[in-house]
């Protein structure tokens, strides 16, 4: 795999996907927390916090966390897959990404996502806690 | 007040007073009063030689109707108003229901509700089969108790009444008897509260200060409605018709006649009498006797009261235990819910409901993950994805070797229409067809995937483009739809849990209410065993002082009664002797009078017509006669329809000497065959008085009831009201069974 290649969905179904050590850790708390079965279901919410900021999160400085494949952590249907793609990169807004900046990308906004997810779930027991929490939070448009 | 019969001649007065002590002051066990009362009465200076009895029912007819019955709390009843016919031209009041539905309640309401326990003691001499023992006080008790709506009484309601209404010739006249009970549901004959009312105000008779109020109660009664002897002549039954007729015909004469002349009631007074001169016929020796009596009776009282005074506080212990192991049962019996099966089901429930959860909480997080982000990602960054996906979708169409087969394809088509085209049409065709198909690539073409997006090139952009139209429009309702259902699901649980902390309570609560009651019943369980011993003493101090003051009260009696012409004793015996006499006068004088009533109502009800005449002769034999004077009995010894006999007998005494007294008829046609029925509907309906109608639906319908309808004044039916796990409840409706009524 060319890491400094043209972005390939198929690549990206295939590549491993991490972020940094911390983040992983409280990837795995929540996701005991809220007795979720997958350590890319906290992933995808945190992904998603991220992107609710118009900015582009800070890179990270260690990759430290256990890998996830891209077809786990985005889904197995390519639909889905090229949806995370096409969110992530249209918040981006920079063309031609390689493989390898997409991933850089994808793990600082785990680690961004999961601070923000962190925050907003403090003290939710449950699945439906949280997601009232996080949905309370959502921008209106 | 008029007593029972009444005397004729200068000495009239005396047996009315004779009488009216005997009501006043010997219903009790004591006869003491009784026997002062007649000393006082004999000391007068009166030849009680010349002492006559005249029957009243010859005279003096009471007419009377029932108007209204109320019932408060009675066997099936909760409560019951009846406005019965009262009118002349429709005497009748018809009151329909069906076995068990509480007719013979209304016609044991009448009886015990107008006599109290009077009525229950005399109508069972008409029950006794030979030889039975007599009923007691107690029986009245348990029967009242029995009577006590069990549903009101479980509601907390301790009282029971019977209300009635009469119109007599002296005006209106109530009867309202109330019933109180303890909370163990005894009820003794303390608690029994009568109160009389008479005229349009309803005036509340009272007695005069010296008189028991209970005995001048029943003295009225007696005297406003019917002698208590009449009872079973008033309110009957198939059953007392069986067992009237089950007796020889003289025999059943005899009872008539004296129930309807009140000799009952002579006879216990000349018993009474007796008993009198006996008493008071002994040897008087004067000696300091008395003083000694008096000073023994005086330390047994004393002793008699200590006990008594020890009894009623062993009374005072026992109510409130009683109360508390009242309480105790039924707070035990509202916890309820605890069976083995109904937890277990519970249980079960809980598990299913955990298992829901738990189904829904995987839902939601399965569809939350794919669908949040278009809840949490701004919706404009999601507008400009889409834009992009669009683009891609419709840029990205066939690949070049696809549109050229395709095209082949189709001006293949052409050259195979039929009939074949002309060549140079099919050639015009199939240019015009590439033209075509090169302007509608160029069209689709109008797309075009974004430089951001180039990774989307050989995709297929449109379903990811459907995936975030359709996401985004469904994502809020599937999520609230999920997150109510998870709400629900926990709500009930929360529920059940709630359910099972108070079980538990209620479990622990039973446990100790439990032991809190086996300890409650000992106490109270010693505290009557104390009680009755307690009983027991006072019973034999009570027996050792009642003869020290008979003796006493006789002495005593015997030093008054000395001043006068003749001793009490000899005057009483006089007494006896002149009303004996009278009696045996006076019954054959109404044979004939009863005979011709009864043959008139016989000959009315029989079906055979071959009886022309009922006779009794002076000794009270009966022959029924045919129409040449012979006596049919002689013949046959089954001559005559009995239980028509006894109906004959029961019609005419009511109505003797004028008195038309009311019937109620419980189940009057159900012992009768088709034959008689007609007759004896037609017969009870033409009379003057009031007749009340107890029928059964299949007793009184269809022609039966066109045949009295023009004679019923009211109507009413009984209709029963099951309810589950109880004993359900009987209600009165206005009007008969509505098919017969319609």
């Amino acid at each position: 795999m060319n890491q400094t290649a043209a972005l390939q969905i198929g690549d990206i179904s295939r590549a491993d996907f991490r972020t940094s050590f911390a983040a992983d850790s409280e990837n795995s708390r929540i996701q005991k927390a809220l007795a979720l079965p997958f350590r890319y279901q906290p992933a995808r919410l945190a992904l998603s916090l991220s992107l609710r900021r118009p900015d582009l999160p800070a890179p990270i400085n260690d990759g430290g966390g256990r890998p996830i494949k891209g077809d786990t952590l985005f889904g197995q249907d390519e639909a889905d897959l090229t949806l995370w793609i096409a969110l992530i990169v249209q918040h981006c807004g920079q063309s031609g990404l390689s493989r390898r900046a997409f991933q850089d990308l994808v793990a600082a906004h785990w680690a961004r996502g999961m601070d923000l997810l962190s925050r907003s779930i403090t003290g939710a027991a449950t699945i439906e806690q949280a997601f009232a929490r996080l949905l309370a939070e959502r921008p209106t448009k | 007040m008029s007593a029972q019969g009444s005397s004729e001649g200068g000495i009239g007065p005396w047996l009315d007073l004779l009488v009216s002590a005997r009501h006043l002051h010997g219903a009790g066990g004591n006869r003491r009063r009784l026997f002062n009362r007649f000393d006082e009465i004999f000391s007068a200076p009166v030849d009680w030689s010349l002492l006559a009895w005249t029957p009243r029912a010859a005279g003096t007819p009471r007419p009377f109707r029932f108007k209204k019955v109320l019932l408060r709390n009675w066997k099936a009843f909760d409560h019951a108003d009846f406005d019965l016919a009262t009118g002349v031209d429709r005497p009748v009041a018809l009151i329909g229901g069906n076995n068990g539905n509480g007719k013979t309640s209304i016609l044991e309401a009448l009886a015990l509700g107008i006599y109290g326990i009077r009525a229950y003691l005399d109508r069972s001499r008409l029950g006794a089969e030979g030889g039975a023992p007599g009923p007691r006080r107690s029986d009245y008790n348990q029967t009242i108790e029995r009577a006590m709506h069990r549903q009101a009484f479980e509601r907390g309601d301790r009282d029971m009444s019977v209300t009635i209404e009469l119109d007599g010739d002296d005006g209106p006249f109530e009867i309202e008897r109330h019933w109180y009970f303890g909370d163990d549901g005894s009820f003794v004959e303390e608690d029994e509260e009568l109160v009389l009312r008479i005229g349009d105000d309803r005036h509340i008779l009272s007695p005069p200060a010296d008189v028991p109020s209970a005995d001048f109660a029943f003295y009225e009664i007696e005297r406003r409605v019917a002698p208590v002897s009449m009872l079973p002549f008033l309110l009957f039954d198939g059953e007392q018709i069986r067992r009237l007729a089950q007796r020889e015909l003289g025999e059943q004469v005899r009872f008539g006649l004296e129930s309807a002349l009140g000799v009952a009631s002579i006879k216990a007074l000349l018993e009474d009498l007796s008993d009198y001169a006996r008493d008071r016929g002994k040897e008087v020796i004067a000696d300091g006797a008395e003083s000694m009596l008096s000073s023994q009776i005086d330390a047994l009282d004393a002793e008699l009261t200590a006990t008594r005074n020890e009894l009623e506080g062993v009374e005072a212990e026992l109510e409130p235990l009683r109360r508390r192991r009242d309480e105790i049962v039924r707070s035990i019996g509202s916890f309820g819910d605890g069976t083995y099966l109904e937890r277990h089901q519970d249980l079960e429930l809980r598990k299913k409901l955990e298992a829901d959860l738990q189904a829904a909480r995987h839902e939601l997080l399965v569809a939350g993950v794919r669908l949040l982000p278009f809840l949490l990602i701004p919706g404009a960054l999601l507008d400009e994805v889409e834009l992009a996906l669009d683009g891609a979708a419709r840029s990205k169409t066939l690949t070049k070797g696809d549109d050229a087969r395709m095209l082949r394809e189709l001006i293949s088509a052409l050259e195979r229409t039929e009939p074949p085209l002309p060549k140079d049409v099919l050639a015009d065709l199939a240019r015009r067809t590439r033209e075509a198909w090169q302007r509608s690539v160029s069209a689709s073409g109008a797309g075009s995937i974004a430089p951001l997006h180039l990774y989307l090139k050989g995709h297929d952009a449109g379903r990811v483009h459907e995936l975030i139209e359709g996401s985004r429009a469904s994502a809020r309702g599937e999520i609230d739809r999920m997150t109510g259902s998870i709400a629900e699901i926990a709500a009930a649980i929360a529920r059940m849990d709630r359910q099972e902390e108070q079980r538990d309570r209620a479990e622990k609560n039973r446990t100790e209410l439990v032991l809190e009651l086996e300890d409650t019943s000992q106490r109270i369980s010693d505290l009557e065993g104390r009680r009755r011993r307690l009983d027991q003493v006072a019973g034999k101090q009570q027996a050792q002082v009642e003869p020290l003051q008979a003796e006493l009260s006789r002495r005593r009696g015997m030093r008054r009664a000395s001043g006068h012409g003749g001793t009490g004793a000899d005057a009483a015996r006089m007494a006896i002797a002149s009303l004996q006499g009278s009696i045996a006068v006076a019954m054959p004088k109404h044979y004939d009078e009863l005979a011709k009533a009864l043959t008139a109502a016989y000959r009315s009800l029989a079906h055979k017509g071959v009886v022309e005449t009922v006779a009794i002769a002076d000794d009270g034999d009966v022959s029924l006669l045919d129409p040449s004077g012979r006596n049919l009995r002689d013949t046959d010894a089954s001559a005559g329809e009995n239980q028509i006999f006894a109906m004959a007998l029961i019609a005419a005494v009511s109505g003797l000497g004028g008195r038309s007294l009311p019937l109620v008829i419980d189940t009057p046609l159900g012992r009768l065959d088709t034959a008689h029925r007609e007759r004896v509907l037609d017969y009870f309906v033409r009379r003057d008085s009031q007749t009340i109608l107890l029928s059964q639906p299949e007793e009184v319908y269809g022609r039966y009831y066109d045949r009295i309808f023009h004679r019923i004044g009211s109507e009413h039916h009984l209709v029963y009201r099951p309810e589950s796990g109880g004993l359900g409840e009987t209600v009165v409706e206005k009007g008969y069974f509505p098919r017969q009524a319609a």
